[in-house]
């Protein structure tokens, strides 16, 4: 008896452990980035990055905030293209799933293979870039910030068409028609309402994709007054990787290198980038976990 | 006939539903069907004067120029194997995490878990690559500094040597995504019927027992569902880990260039917009074919799960 | 039916959006009218400016975006008003991203006037391309003073075809071979350096290293088999090359070439008297020198140019000694080594060109462009001496040289007090001594035999690293190199090469 007590308590024990130790690798690197933005240069130099440094400086943080005009147009990029990205990117997707939801739909399955064909082909970068820079004349705008990634895959659609056709009853629809309700009123005033869960998940979902690109900003920006947040960490990062790896071939690039930001500055600016994520994580995650579950079974 | 007149009675009727498409019908067309009519590059030979319409026809020499190469065996190698393992590991750890958080009958610790195992998911590939470098970075890394504390070794300079790479990326991957799909595998066992196990525990069946037989081939259609489907996409790579992350380092190209990397550093870095183009057909091709093999195995499996 | 009408409605919905997209394309073109504005004006010697409209010129090159870029841009833009009544875009790119931008900003269209290329960046596929306007008309018209300082053997070796796309800058227009030699080892067994000619005179010091010094590697990586092969011949596509020495324009198989096999005869008894380093195979020039400087080796092979023993010297912090062991030698790829090209998306090519003999002739606008404002981010120490104002050092200067072999005549750059005064005279005379290749101003095109030359760089790939490092005896090799390169496409490619230089010779007759 005492024996099966024992291992009973083990077992969650052992588990526990072990998600202790996920959790840790988890998080350290986090941790780790913002050590190193607190750290003061000598430590740096005798310790290393080290998730204990000898000494604690906010030197990195006055150094950024001292002029952070760079980072605050950076951010106010990230900002509106997130903004105006979410909102229009949820309402063509809700748009779009609505009509294809409904059984009587002319064309329904033509416009439905239209959406999904472009899942199971695509035309490749080049022709996309010269469509997106030829044809549009998208470079260097902001819109080239947005658009692309309107419609994240057909992925979204085909979610927000499931839960329509499940949760939004025929009858309800039926109903309003009878009572002269057109499309339009019904889609804004009842269909919408109901969905809200839906709406909230893409939208997170749309949100996060817009907060993330740094893809679309390194194709089409070259104007660094329009480089958002993601794109300007890119750019620290390799920038002084570069110089590091060529530093001997000559002598300029040595000089070049001396008044660079030094490492914890780098990290600290790290750090201001993913902050705003980190502490409105808390508040989203839950949302976000029933997004991924509702969009595992239904889609 | 009637058939029509009732299409056009249906049409008017549902004008305003047809209406409600056209953004999204206008949008796919510039994102994705303008597109697909430029893979006519691939068998050009681009000029920036005549631009796509006008350059002259090289028939498959794009092609024939990748596929002589190393080039074309190289990054179909890479993007296989690395998504391979990536595949057998992530379903390995978070079928193992999504059975252990089972386990854990608390709600509240059991979601703190979940949330943190996720974190790594929502956070930039530009910040995964912050986080690897602070790890890796040949003078002040941490890994470094601790080889050589404990181990009295001298530093690796991680960010010049492609044999390291393969680990490094995989570890990557699993960290980044592993708390994801043990998400999704949570959700399918948390849906299992709990009478499942309120009668196995009447038969005095271990934990261990239960989780073998009954939660393991009641998930099984999800896990082969989800493989499949990951396979079908075996020839895409996550574009931001194998760029980001290495740092775009010409020296690490060897073990951490894929068809994406590929097709974007044709594109860019040679300016050979004819070959990108032929790359990137070359993958969309295959995984058109890849896709179509899949949905008809998932069909088999389970029908509702598959995807056409 | 049903089908029918389904595909009409997808039919006019692209057909109506094609003719949106097409419309906004067109507006999206360079404009052809902008090209003639200013052509009306008299030549490029800057008078008559008076009749100019004014017009911004934007130049992109590689380099750092300096601090002061701003300032320089302005000063420069108040001096160019002046003279031909343009402002200037300074658009530096990062060296890290200049692939990816420029090849990005010719894809898409973007308008600008003058970028760097150079043969190593592309510069024969994007001429080819059509990125790059035909300068001869423009230079004979704007530029009349360019041939004047370059002289005939850089123009002629920046043609393509007969073509002139860009100019190159003017600087040492050759490659010297030889090897840098720490000078403590030279000094302490007293070699004598200045008789030294050819690769068979080093031998004699490898050989007392060896002797003495266990601990010394006496020649570190075998990269430099690459430039002596750059030395003796005139390489022109894989393994086909002039020989330097040859009379007629005729290409030969370097593998079959005697003084070719001979050479990697001789570097197969140097590795067997165990004079390279461990990592021969892999080693680089680089990892050469850093083995000099941690006592680790006496010799590595380089490319040299006047001066190259100071310039490592200091970047590599320990003293070194260069030893010619050939002549330097010019070849086409030495000619097209940094070039200003002007854009097909340029709206007025004139005043480009304007620009362009400026920079070739106005040492203020050259130097402003180089080195800034005189007073601020430098002070003249004599005529064209210069050196950093008081209180500014190298960590703290705001507009750091973005590169002067990039611009121009170089040789009308000033120089720095800590650099030899007769730094340009040093070079005229390298110049001058450089024995000209007797292709000097062919270029393949690898265009017809595109796929075949891939293939044969694999293969080149394959063989290349041992037969460098002298590993096995280079003959067996060899032999196993050409049966494998024939079924890769060897002999379509030197009939290739062969044709092509043919035609050129026809043309240059």
């Amino acid at each position: 008896m005492r024996e099966l007590n024992l291992s009973k308590r083990i077992g969650p024990a052992m588990i526990h452990l072990f998600f202790w130790c996920f959790t840790i690798v988890s998080l350290v690197p986090f941790i780790l980035i913002f050590m190193v933005s607190i750290s003061s240069e000598d430590s740096i130099a005798q310790k290393g990055f080290s998730l204990f440094p000898n000494e604690i400086s906010f030197g990195a943080y006055q150094f950024l905030f001292n002029d952070f005009t760079e980072i605050a147009k950076a951010y106010g990029v990230t900002i509106v293209a997130t903004l105006v990205g979410t909102a229009v990117s949820l309402l063509i997707t809700a748009l779009f799933a609505y009509p294809i939801s409904r059984a009587q739909l002319p064309f329904r399955r033509t416009i439905s293979f239209y959406l999904f064909f472009t899942m199971l082909f695509g035309g490749g970068l080049a022709p996309w870039y010269i469509t997106y820079v030829n044809m549009l004349g998208m470079k260097n705008t902001i819109f080239s910030m947005i658009i692309p990634n309107l419609l994240m895959g057909a992925f979204n659609v085909f979610l927000m068409r499931s839960f329509f056709a499940s949760t939004i009853p025929e009858s309800v629809i039926e109903s309003a028609t009878i009572d002269g309700a057109g499309e339009l009123k019904i889609f804004f005033k009842i269909v919408v309402p109901l969905s809200l869960p839906i709406m909230a998940t893409i939208g997170l979902f749309n949100t996060l994709a817009y907060w993330n690109d740094w893809y679309n900003c390194m194709l089409f920006i070259d104007n660094p007054d329009l480089y958002n947040i993601q794109y300007l960490m890119t750019k620290t990062l390799t920038n002084i990787q570069f110089l590091l790896a060529k530093s001997n071939s000559t002598a300029q690039v040595g000089e070049l290198l001396a008044k660079m930001p030094r490492e914890s500055v780098r990290m600290a600016l790290a750090m201001i980038g993913v902050a705003p994520l980190l502490f409105a994580y808390p508040f989203f995650q839950k949302y976000y976990i029933s997004g991924i579950t509702s969009g595992a079974v239904k889609g | 006939m009637t058939k029509l007149v009732k299409l056009k009675r249906d049409v008017k009727k549902y004008k305003w539903l047809l209406l409600m498409t056209v953004p999204g019908i206008i949008y796919l067309f510039i994102n994705n069907y303008i597109p697909m009519y430029g893979v006519i590059l691939a068998f050009k030979n681009y000029n920036y004067v005549d631009g796509i319409w006008g350059s002259p026809w090289a028939g498959w020499d794009n092609f024939r120029f990748l596929f002589n190469t190393e080039d074309a065996y190289i990054i179909t190698r890479n993007t296989l194997l690395y998504n391979l393992v990536f595949i057998t590991l992530n379903l390995i750890l978070s079928v193992t995490i999504a059975l252990l958080i089972n386990e854990i009958k608390d709600k509240v610790i059991s979601r703190f878990y979940q949330s943190t195992f996720l974190l790594p998911h929502i956070i930039s590939m530009v910040v995964v690559a912050y986080l690897v470098f602070s790890f890796l970075n040949a003078e002040n890394g941490l890994v470094n500094r601790l080889l050589l504390k404990w181990f009295s070794m001298d530093g690796i300079s991680w960010y010049g040597e492609p044999k390291y790479w393969p680990f490094i990326l995989v570890i990557v991957n699993a960290w980044k995504s592993v708390g994801y799909w043990s998400i999704i595998y949570f959700a399918s066992i948390i849906g299992i019927d709990k009478e499942y196990y309120e009668a196995a525990t009447i038969d005095g069946a271990s934990k261990w027992k239960q989780m073998t037989r009954i939660t393991i081939p009641l998930i099984m259609p999800v896990i082969i569902t989800l493989t499949l489907l990951a396979v079908s996409t075996i020839l895409r790579s996550d574009f931001g880990l194998f760029y980001q992350v290495p740092m775009n380092t010409g020296a690490l190209i060897p073990t951490t260039q894929t068809i994406d990397t590929f097709v974007y550093r044709a594109m860019l870095q040679s300016g050979d917009v004819g070959m990108s183009t032929a790359a990137g057909l070359y993958q969309s091709v295959c995984c058109f074919v890849l896709i179509l093999v899949a949905n008809t195995a998932v069909r088999r499996i389970n029908k509702q799960s598959a995807l056409f | 039916m049903k089908k029918k009408v389904h595909l009409l409605f997808i039919v006019m919905l692209c057909g109506m959006l094609v003719l949106t997209a097409c419309g906004k394309g067109n507006s999206n073109k360079p404009s052809d009218s902008g090209n003639t504005s200013g052509n009306t004006a008299e030549s490029g010697n800057q008078e008559g400016n008076s009749k100019l409209s004014p017009y911004k010129i934007t130049m992109v090159y590689p380099a750092s975006a300096a601090k002061d870029l701003q300032l320089v841009q302005d000063e420069m833009s108040k001096y160019l008003t002046e003279k031909i009544n343009a402002t200037i875009e300074l658009k530096p790119i990062e060296w890290a991203s200049w692939e990816d931008k420029t090849n990005l900003m010719k894809v898409s269209n973007e308008p600008f006037d003058l970028m760097f290329t150079a043969s190593w960046f592309s510069y024969a596929k994007d001429a080819a391309k059509g990125q790059y306007l035909e300068l001869d008309d423009l230079m004979n018209e704007y530029g009349k003073d360019i041939p004047g300082v370059l002289g005939d053997d850089f123009i002629k070796g920046s043609r393509i075809d007969g073509k002139l796309y860009a100019l190159p800058t003017k600087k040492e227009f050759g490659q010297g071979f030889g090897f840098l030699l720490d000078k403590k080892l030279v000094d302490k067994y007293g070699f004598d350096t200045n008789g030294i000619k050819s690769i068979e005179d080093m031998e004699q010091m490898f050989k007392t290293i060896k002797e003495n010094e266990p601990d010394v590697a006496p020649v570190a990586s075998s990269k430099f088999t690459n430039i002596w092969n750059a030395a003796n011949y005139d390489y022109l596509a894989t393994d086909i090359g002039i020989p330097r020495d040859s009379k007629e324009l005729k290409a030969v198989d370097m593998l079959e070439d005697p003084n070719f096999i001979d050479f990697y005869k001789r570097m197969h008894q140097w590795n067997q008297n165990g004079w390279f380093d461990k990592d021969i195979l892999t080693s680089t020039e680089e990892q050469g020198v850093n083995m000099i400087k941690a006592g680790k080796a006496f010799a590595v092979g380089q490319s040299l140019k006047p001066g190259k023993d100071k310039e490592m010297s200091l970047s590599a912090g320990v003293e070194m000694i260069q030893v010619e062991t050939f002549e330097p030698f010019t070849t086409t790829g030495d000619a097209q080594g940094a070039m200003l090209g002007i854009s097909r998306t340029s709206k007025d090519p004139a005043r480009a060109m304007m620009f362009l003999n400026m920079l070739y002739t106005d040492p203020v606008l050259l130097n402003m462009l180089d080195w800034g404002i005189e007073g601020k981010h430098y002070v003249k120490v004599s005529d064209n001496v210069i050196d950093f104002p008081e209180g500014v050092n190298s960590d703290t200067q705001t507009y750091p040289n973005p590169g002067g072999w990039m611009f121009g005549n170089q040789f009308n750059s000033y120089l720095w007090a800590n650099e030899d005064p007769n730094k340009w005279e040093e070079f005229q005379k390298f110049n001058d001594r450089s024995e000209r290749s007797i292709a000097l101003g062919f270029s393949f095109n690898q265009e017809p035999v595109k796929s075949e030359m891939a293939s044969l760089t694999n293969v080149m790939k394959e063989f290349e690293a041992t037969l460098r490092s002298g590993a096995v005896e280079p003959e067996p090799l060899l032999e196993k190199w050409k049966a494998k390169r024939k079924s890769a496409g060897f002999d379509k490619v030197k009939a290739e090469v062969d044709k092509q230089l043919a035609a050129w010779a026809e043309s240059q007759k």
